[in-house]
């Protein structure tokens, strides 16, 4: 069988080297009949000397011609079917040139031009780009930065005072504050630990039996009620939601595109499911990695097993997405720069996509070390849209760029998406077919007529409905029962080098770069094997601790979320131009005892909360600030405020009215693969229409109420008086356009779900339309690898808190909690507060709410409920101290 | 010897070529020489494969061969090594059977399977229906990873 195919190689190669020549006379039928065609009748839009491009297409060079322009490649040599440029001359799919029709033997003389291999002698001049950055420098970065060494310490230091530490972590800190002189702050109280603790660990706020409980337990053994504590709340599936966020702010987690055409990703939420639940089960962080960069190619023993692993790789499928661009090579070179530097930053904390375009002028990574990585992931295919259908694959005028689903090898037993009854579906089918149709007709008659505009309105409305219907039919089977999916990508046809571009330019095409990881990363030259791509072998080093980063990065990131600022600041950022650790001692320990435990996120977790750094009071002093402003040596805690989703989470909780179990899917997967605008999902015209009908129903209602104000329902008190025709109404009129303001909002802000009583992880995040309850307190930028959230104070998020209906509906919520678990107004003042603070009013508190309450009416339901609405919009509620 | 080999690799990859040139040019889904049968229409079910059904254009097996040769040397190297051989030829026997599949009711001679629906594909605009010939109807199937 091996000489076979040795003979058969040596049979093709003869062939090879005969076709890939350009001969003296081929040359000449270019410059003498192809090439004065293309300036006279093409370049005027199509050239870079015109500064036209239209359609993305450029003639000018040989490159650009084969790569085309948003509909595909302009010449395909030996093949006239795929070359647009030759159908368009025939004026078969385009019409070029536009006005008239070439002659016969032009058109000839290109048939024979594509036939030949489409020779074309034109050399596209390209810069050569000296490196600036020499294996030298390489071996020097490797040998001397410090985030390129292993970590090396694993015992602490000894410190003077011996008592105050309680975990391994203790002594690094304190040997550091002893050095400089400081001293470590004394424990905070049992219930400010405890409230820390709790949003720390799940995101909801402590309930008082839980702070009395703790109180109790901390007046026994400190150290023995924190470990209860910390051991029950990792033990609850609110652990996963709160830590699993964590990590979909990295991962830059959204269910939609982003950018110009903000279109949905119906099954993200798959992914978000599965992070939640690898950080409840604390699977090995080692395993976690791999799964998400080679998921597809891990060998797994069962069905749910691999479907899992696909459902991981939807990490490489989710980022943001130019899907308006026009040309479908540089969409693939974005994506595939997308993936890179989404994979190196997320999981090293190192930027290599600054070398896509050169080399890095700053960390020791050559050019060619991008495209080595880039070799790794172009032999994928990623999927991120809907499949086609059985009729093909339509795009629409503005989403130009679209993709397939993976199938999963185990079908979902409960599925969320829209199902079809056999008459909806066959309905959709005809539907399809109508419109494919009525286009042809109308494409003959606009020929006919002569209006073009109308034409291509028609047009292009025609590919939108297309799309959607072919997406509707696609994802349901025949009998219209939806399949289920994921995102994520395959791998595709034989491992192959990516070629360097210079200037990152997909038409400047350089040399071609031997697959590998980057130099300074990797101690020894990594071998790739030839029939891999290499991307499973890439997880492997990553998610191992032969590589210098991923430890350290991943416990920067606990101690972060933890403590409120990193060992090393520049979360996202462990090369030259990130921070220097203030810790690196502590750093190298955790990274060490991180990998020790199996990887066990868990266990670092508790490790650091158990310890007596993380117990310490936010006591401000002076002359610690004078040394230490930045607090970077820890000699205290920082306050932190809370992050949009523990607020949220919190009302609810305290109200009484959250819900914690997991809703199915997301409202985003409601409406398939759809375009956002507006905060809305779905066609605008529906949009519109339900708007009107809402409002339209607000208005009958309200004209019903006017109706009767004035001639029914005439009370005493005068036409002014409040409760005479006059305010009655006004207050009509008012209401009125309360209701359509509610009805328009309703369906304009339909992504804020302000009805939902789930935990804000599961509210639907879609990119640039972010529910306002996160996006108000600084929700991660869902475009970008987010490692550090801004912490901000401003004026919106006081209106927020003031105006928003959903604090309104928690304040209500948690005024009727209060009113109902407690009868004396003392009782209920003191219950609110340790409610919302963990804690029972001062009497300064006390006073200053006597005062509020006398304000009001006295102890009423509304009193109390703006009461409780205060509470939440306190600093206090909104911090952790 | 070497030149014995030369001529048996040539002589089995034309008969390759040629088995899928064999499928009929026209009739039902199949590519007709549209230019000199339709005036430059497309015929009815001519989104067939790309290798099926061709006339005399681009139907020269050497030619064939070299265009097939710079669509499967992945690495560039001007050669193929035993994996890009081996996804040339599976290519071929896929195009093979996708051809098979069309002409059993699927759609048209030459389409990939499940391409084709009923009366769809033949009414089909090529802008509106541009398909990565990778792509299946209603979803990828995945590839299952192989054991090591």
């Amino acid at each position: 069988m091996r000489s076979f195919y040795g003979m058969m190689l040596v049979g093709v190669l003869g062939l090879t080297s005969v076709a890939s020549e350009i001969t003296p006379e081929q040359s000449k039928f270019f410059e003498t009949k192809i090439r004065p065609v293309l300036i006279k009748e093409c370049y005027g839009c199509h050239s870079n000397k015109s500064g036209n491009a239209r359609g993305g297409l450029r003639l000018d060079t040989k490159e650009l011609t084969l790569i085309g322009g948003s509909s595909g490649p302009a010449v395909v040599p030996h093949d006239l079917d795929e070359s647009l440029l030759y159908t368009a001359i025939l004026h078969e799919d385009f019409v070029m040139p536009p006005k008239r029709k070439l002659p016969a033997a032009v058109i000839a003389d290109f048939r024979e031009w594509i036939e030949m291999g489409a020779p074309d002698p034109r050399v596209s001049k390209v810069v050569e780009i000296q490196a600036t950055i020499t294996d030298e420098d390489i071996d020097e970065a490797r040998a001397n930065f410090w985030a390129f060494q292993p970590p090396q310490v694993d015992e602490p230091p000894t410190v003077e005072d011996q008592s105050w530490s309680r975990t391994a972590i203790d002594p690094f800190v304190l040997s550091k504050l002893e050095q400089s002189r400081l001293q470590p702050a004394e424990d905070a109280e049992p219930h400010k630990v405890l409230r820390r603790i709790c949003f720390d660990l799940i995101g909801l706020p402590p309930t008082p039996e839980q702070v009395d409980y703790f109180q109790a337990k901390w007046q026994q053994d400190p150290d023995a009620a924190i470990a209860m504590v910390v051991d029950r709340l990792m033990e609850m599936e609110q652990f996963g939601e709160r830590w699993g966020r964590h990590w979909l702010d990295v991962v830059r987690y959204a269910e939609s595109t982003g950018r110009e055409v903000n279109m949905t990703y119906p099954h993200a939420w798959r992914y978000r499911d599965y992070v939640i639940d690898s950080f409840n089960q604390d699977k090995p962080f080692d395993e976690f990695v791999q799964e998400q960069i080679a998921g597809d190619l891990l060998p797994t023993d069962s069905d749910e097993d691999w479907s899992e692993n696909l459902v991981a790789t939807t990490f490489l499928a989710m980022g943001s997405k130019n899907v308006n661009e026009q040309n479908r090579v540089q969409f693939a070179a974005d994506v595939l720069d997308e993936q890179i530097d989404a994979t190196t930053r997320v999981f090293l904390g190192m930027s290599v996509a600054c070398a896509r375009c050169h080399d890095h002028k700053f960390d020791a990574i050559p050019q060619t070390d991008y495209y080595a990585m880039a070799g790794l992931f172009q032999n994928m295919e990623t999927y991120w849209g809907v499949p086609p259908s059985e009729y093909g694959r339509f795009t629409s005028a503005q989403a130009k760029r679209t993709s397939s689903l993976i199938r999963l090898p185990v079908d979902d037993p409960n599925p969320f998406d829209t199902s079809y009854t056999s008459a909806e579906l066959a309905s959709l089918k005809q539907q399809l077919t109508d419109i494919q149709d009525n286009a042809a007709e109308a494409r003959r008659n606009a020929f006919a007529s002569g209006d073009q505009q109308a034409a291509l309105r028609n047009r292009l409305q025609t590919q939108n409905k297309l799309m959607e219907l072919s997406g509707k039919i696609a994802v349901v089977d025949d009998d219209g029962n939806p399949n289920s999916y994921c995102m994520g990508v395959q791998e595709i046809g034989s491992p192959r080098n990516a070629r360097r571009l210079a200037r990152g330019e997909i038409d400047q095409v350089a040399e071609v770069v031997q697959r590998g990881f980057p130099q300074v990363l990797c101690s020894t030259p990594v071998r790739i094997n030839e029939r891999t791509s290499g991307r499973l072998d890439l997880a492997r080093w990553i998610g191992s601790d032969q590589n210098t980063l991923t430890a350290r990065v991943m416990v920067n990131r606990i101690w972060q979320h933890l403590i409120g600022k990193g060992l090393v600041t520049s979360t996202e950022n462990f090369g030259v131009t990130g921070q220097f650790p203030s810790h690196p001692e502590l750093l190298d320990y955790l990274a060490i005892r991180f990998v020790d435990s199996g990887w066990s996120v868990k266990s670092v977790i508790r490790e650091v909360i158990t310890s007596r750094t993380y117990r310490m009071k936010s006591t401000f002093d002076a002359r610690h600030h004078e040394y230490d402003p930045e607090n970077a040596l820890v000699w205290r805690a920082n306050p932190r405020r809370m992050d949009a989703e523990a607020i949220r989470d919190a009302m609810l909780a305290i109200s009484g009215e959250i819900d914690l179990e997991r809703p199915r899917a997301s409202e985003v997967a409601r409406y398939g693969y759809s375009r956002v605008r507006d905060g809305a999902l779905g066609d605008p015209r529906e949009i519109a229409r339900r708007a009107a009908e809402l409002a339209g129903a607000a208005i009958r209602q309200s004209m019903g109420e006017q109706m009767r104000a004035r001639f029914v329902d005439r009370r005493p008190g005068g036409f002014n008086s409040p409760r005479g025709f006059r305010g009655r109404f006004g207050d009509s009129r008012a209401a009125t356009r309360s209701a359509i303001e509610e009805a328009t909002r309703k369906v304009s802000h339909q992504l804020d779900m302000e009805d939902a009583n789930f935990r804000s992880v599961y509210l639907p995040i879609v990119r640039d339309e972010v529910p306002r309850s996160l996006e108000v307190f600084d929700f991660a930028d869902a475009s970008s690898i987010s490692g550090t959230r801004e912490s901000s104070q401003t004026a919106n998020q006081a209106l927020y808190m003031m105006n928003n209906p959903l604090v309104i509906r928690a304040s209500d919520g948690f005024a009727k909690r209060v009113s109902q678990e407690t009868s004396r107004s003392s009782e209920q003042m003191a219950f609110a507060f340790k409610l919302a603070y963990g804690r029972p009013p001062t009497s300064a508190e006390r006073a200053a709410t006597a005062s509020f309450v006398r304000g009001f009416d006295g102890f009423s339901g509304q009193t109390l409920s703006a009461l409780c609405q205060s509470l939440f919009a306190s600093a206090e509620f909104r911090f952790v101290d | 010897m070497r030149m014995i080999a030369t001529l048996a690799a040539t002589m089995t990859v034309t008969l390759l070529v040629s088995g899928i040139h064999a499928a009929p040019p026209e009739g039902p889904g199949g590519k007709g020489d549209r230019r000199a049968a339709s005036g430059f229409q497309r015929g009815p079910g001519q989104a067939g494969g790309r290798f099926a059904g061709r006339d005399s254009r681009g139907g020269d097996p050497t030619q064939m061969i070299s265009r097939m040769l710079q669509e499967f040397d992945q690495d560039g190297d001007q050669k193929l090594d035993i994996r890009e051989l081996t996804a040339l030829m599976t290519a071929m026997r896929d195009r093979r059977m996708g051809g098979q599949a069309g002409q059993r009711g699927q759609g048209g001679p030459g389409m990939r399977p499940g391409s084709g629906g009923p009366g769809g594909a033949s009414q089909r605009g090529r802008r509106g229906s541009q398909s990565d010939p990778n792509e299946t109807a209603g979803g990828q199937r995945p590839r299952r990873p192989t054991a090591e």
